[in-house]
């Protein structure tokens, strides 16, 4: 009488939905008590149960019970997951919502649901690395002749909404040459330190608009006496394609980086933004079923790779003050490093580590800044409520320099702020580190050896 | 449901706030006893008039309408299982007021039971009632079950901390209920009638809530225990000795182990195949020390094999890590939990232990039990694979049995989780024909036409989607 109808067990539609049946496990696991609530960003902002973890994981169970199409409302909220990974943490069951949002979203991509925008930049642009360069080139030119016209109070900013962007942003500014152009394939220091040898994925944000982070990485690399191999034929690590649910698009992005990063020649595959380190290290074989053995235990976050193969010690003996006076900073938990591969200590290390630097620790530094990389444009309103929070963290700190170790949440913060607080600096912890190494001198690769570096 | 209905519907809270689609149905269609039933329009209030208005039309029209906060409830209090309006009440969730001079807090429904605690706590004050969804959970819920927690043995449950409220009756009249007096006699103890109530007299919209002094120290103790028995012993003994702890949880070898294994917690070595009792003695620092100290001697007496004592917050975080854990490795071990709630006096804890391991062997079901054992309050909790279609009618017949015993030992069938759906067909064994009907009549005065929250505490809702 109890117990009967307590469970009603429905018999999950495999066959009909192999990408969600896949996590079928796994969505059985929730138990629907609700602490996600606490944590989901979109639920904070709308208080609605269907914007949140528990009510996209029901929402799944329903369409592979059979009781709900894969419809647009559906289709709404499973997009407007930004994939921040704080419902895993707060899950007393671990439930993997984020794979499961993830394989809702193939499905609907496998029923021709991607929309026109996004399948061209998906699968037009970034698949294309060879593309991208040129296309930043011409973006960049075009950027810069629009930004002249167009200064903060000028008319052509009120076109932007055209294109539906904010008219208040402060967009990304594409650099005119990427970094891949810039440099040689092979840098050797001229100072081996313990003779360790990495290669770099750049990354498209560091390689086409936030080329000082990559900058700031050969740098410290350099000074460090660790040589690096930047191999040409890597791309887009994949991450936009199969956040998008175009798994079979990333997939393609992901053999190639593989074939391109050999880790059986380096100490480790370095990566500068948290997203594709995420990529590299587990959505490849767990989002994208491939194998990955041997290849994701060589992918190491900067700061990682610093901690634990360079040593602080080693570190401390070659930094100075980056600047006369006392900076004081805070650091920004990029989701996904810290929830998505577990390093929340070694930044902080490296920043304490910098002489003439006081460290302020934020309130709540892991909660989601609201990038989201291509969030930030698709779900905007979203995305400007969810870094409302931050940027009251951040100012409450007093710091002068936020840092953090995403390129997407540095585009993120760099864009808040500048409305609210625009001599908070943003900055990746590598830049910080690499002006706190540059009282020595720096070698500048020389002209003769620049080759133009392409991609896959 | 009408289109007239409907079209009223959303001239009362406006039509952003009127959901129908399907898959809003189905967000608001469970709770987490994993229950479900569909209602057929989802009404999202953001003030008391608004209560009022859906509540009239409800009744007028004769259309069940069901409550709900956060829907982190373990009865199925808040699922709207005869269809009809599901009211949420997330959006009321301000502070109205914050008196510290006078010790009491105004606020809506849907304020978060752990924000209220955090901003409280910005003044040194305190508010104990510590359900283990409190990060999540509602003050409305929470009124409605009058839940616990895990301090419960010292600073009492949500009714002890309720000084008022406000409600709106099916029939749409708002009522204040209360004072904002530390003591006030005027006719009938409403509040306390509607407390507990779940969401079958009258909707919640706000409470008045008594606070007290943040405690300024405390200390926690761990103890393991060779047997099971010797554990809940050594919990009724520190009672005797004049110990009031805040909290004293009891975890038998099977939640050890599994709590051990499957989570990242710290459990000392030592507590591996043990019992555990887990204490906290909390107030001024001496006090606090002092209450500490006699907890531990009576462990020791008890035959405790290990002992731990900390005031170290961090230390401390880690041992409270292994209780608030425990759910979590029960769930990972298996993935359907049924988490039940009984509670005997305390004196008959190590009786009501000993049953359920017995009743556990006897239908061939792994159960793990932990709790609060200073107030008797117990969670035996049957661990099954889905789908379990062919352990059904055994998980049944021990659950009844449980019930049984507890009852046979003066206890009651639910210390903090309420009747809700699920053991509404037990009611009358508990409080008996008399005292069901006496109720019965109750809600009549308040609901003429049966339409609040149907189905739940008195049973006789069989329909489910």
């Amino acid at each position: 009488m109890i117990v009967e109808s307590k469970f009603v067990y429905r018999e999950p539609l495999k066959g009909k939905y192999p990408r969600i049946g896949k996590f079928s496990d796994e969505i059985v696991r929730c138990i629907k008590c609700g602490l996600c609530r606490a944590v989901c960003p979109t639920l904070l902002e709308t208080v609605s149960e269907s914007q949140g973890a528990r009510g996209r994981v029901s929402l799944v169970e329903a369409v592979l019970d059979g009781r709900l199409s894969l419809s647009d409302i559906f289709d709404d909220r499973i997009s407007s997951c930004i994939n921040c990974k704080a419902c895993i943490d707060a899950c007393p069951s671990g439930v993997r919502v984020d794979d499961i949002i993830l394989a809702a979203r193939a499905e609907l991509v496998a029923r021709g649901r991607l929309p026109l925008l996004k399948r061209i930049i998906l699968r037009g642009l970034l698949k294309r690395g060879r593309l991208l360069p040129p296309v930043g080139r011409l973006a960049s030119l075009v950027q810069r002749v629009l930004l002249a016209l167009s200064p903060k109070g000028s008319a052509l900013r009120l076109l932007l909404p055209l294109v539906r962007i904010d008219k208040h942003r402060q967009l990304p500014v594409f650099a005119s040459r990427s970094f891949r152009e810039q440099f040689p394939e092979r840098i050797v220091p001229e100072e081996p330190g313990a003779g360790l040898k990495v290669a770099y994925f750049v990354g498209c944000s560091s390689n086409l608009i936030y080329t000082d982070v990559a900058d700031a990485a050969l740098k410290v690399l350099e000074k460090l006496g660790v040589e690096v191999v930047i191999p040409r034929e890597q791309c887009c690590c994949g991450t936009p394609m199969f956040n998008a649910g175009d798994f079979e698009t990333a997939r393609r992005m992901a053999r190639i980086n593989m074939e391109a990063l050999d880790p059986s020649d380096v100490d480790a595959v370095i990566v500068t933004c948290a997203s594709c380190g995420l990529a590299l290290r587990r959505e490849y074989s767990r989002i994208l079923d491939l194998d990955t053995l041997g290849f994701s235990e060589k992918v190491m976050d900067i700061s990682e790779f610093i901690v634990k193969k360079v040593g602080l010690d080693a570190l401390r003996q070659l930094t100075t003050a980056p600047a006369d006076e006392e900076i004081v900073v805070t650091y920004h938990d990029p989701c996904h490093l810290k929830r998505g591969q577990s390093i929340q200590d070694e930044p902080r290390e490296i920043v304490r580590s910098i002489p003439g630097v006081r460290f302020k620790e934020m309130r709540e530094p892991d909660r989601c800044c609201g990038g989201g990389g291509l969030y930030s444009f698709t779900h905007y309103e979203m995305s400007k409520a969810i870094a409302a929070h931050k940027v009251e963290a951040v100012r409450e700190t007093g710091a002068q320099i936020v840092l953090t170790s995403c390129p997407s949440c540095i585009m993120q913060l760099a864009d808040f702020l500048s409305r609210v607080a625009p001599d908070i600096k943003v900055m990746h912890v590598i830049e910080l580190l690499a002006k706190a190494l540059s009282r020595a001198a720096i070698r500048t690769v020389p002209e003769e050896e620049v080759k133009t570096a392409r991609c896959g | 449901m009408k289109d007239s209905t409907l079209k009223k519907l959303r001239e009362i809270v406006g039509s952003q706030s009127v959901l129908t689609a399907k898959e809003e149905l189905l967000c608001h269609s469970y709770d987490a006893t994993r229950r479900s039933a569909l209602p057929e329009v989802v009404v999202r209030p953001e003030n008391v008039e608004q209560v009022a208005a859906v509540a009239r039309l409800c009744t007028e029209e004769r259309i069940p309408l069901t409550p709900r906060g956060a829907g982190t409830g373990l009865s199925g209090g808040s699922v709207p299982l005869k269809g009809g309006v599901l009211l949420s009440l997330t959006r009321m969730k301000r502070i109205r007021e914050l008196v510290l001079e006078d010790l009491y807090a105004v606020v809506e429904a849907g304020m978060v039971t752990e924000e209220l605690q955090t901003t409280v706590e910005a003044s040194s004050l305190f508010y104990p009632p510590d359900p283990a969804s409190q990060s999540s959970c509602t003050i409305g819920g929470n009124v409605a079950t009058s839940a616990g927690g895990l301090r419960c043995l010292k600073y009492g449950v949500t009714k002890n901390y309720l000084m008022g409220l406000e409600a709106v009756l099916p029939t749409g009249e708002v009522i204040a209920t209360g004072a904002r007096t530390v003591k006030s006699v005027v006719g009938f103890d409403l509040t306390r009638l509607i407390c507990g109530s779940e969401g079958t007299l009258a909707i919640v919209t706000a409470a008045t809530l008594k606070l007290i002094p943040l405690p300024e120290h405390r200390v926690t103790i761990l103890a393991a225990f060779k047997e099971l028995e010797q554990a809940a012993r050594a919990s009724a003994d520190v009672i005797s000795a004049g110990a009031t702890p805040s909290i004293l949880e009891i975890m038998d070898p099977v939640t050890v182990s599994v709590v051990s294994r499957e989570s990242e917690t710290v459990l000392p070595p030592e507590s591996e195949g043990c019992s555990l009792l887990l204490a906290e003695a909390d107030g001024f620092r001496e006090a606090a020390e002092i209450e500490a100290e006699r907890v531990q001697k009576v462990c020791s007496d008890s035959g405790a094999v290990f002992l731990r004592k900390s005031s170290e917050t961090e230390e401390r975080e880690n041992l409270w890590q292994a209780r608030r854990g425990v759910l979590a490795a029960l769930a990972k071990l298996k993935p359907i939990t049924i988490l039940e709630d009984v509670t005997v006096p305390r004196s008959r804890v190590v009786e009501m232990i000993r049953s359920i391991e017995e009743i556990g062997k006897k239908y061939d079901l792994l159960v793990a039990t932990f709790g609060h054992a200073g107030d008797g309050n117990l969670h035996p909790t049957i661990l099954l694979d889905a789908p379990f279609t062919e352990k059904a009618a055994r998980v049944e017949k021990a659950v009844a049995e449980i019930f049984g015993k507890a009852l046979s030992l003066g206890g009651t069938l639910s210390g903090e989780h309420g009747i809700g759906i699920d053991k509404a067909g037990f009611l009358g064994e508990e409080i008996g024909e008399h005292a069901l009907e006496t109720m019965r009549r109750l809600k009549e005065v308040f609901d003429p036409e049966g339409i609040l929250n149907p189905g739940k505490l008195f049973g006789g809702a069989e329909s489910e989607s």
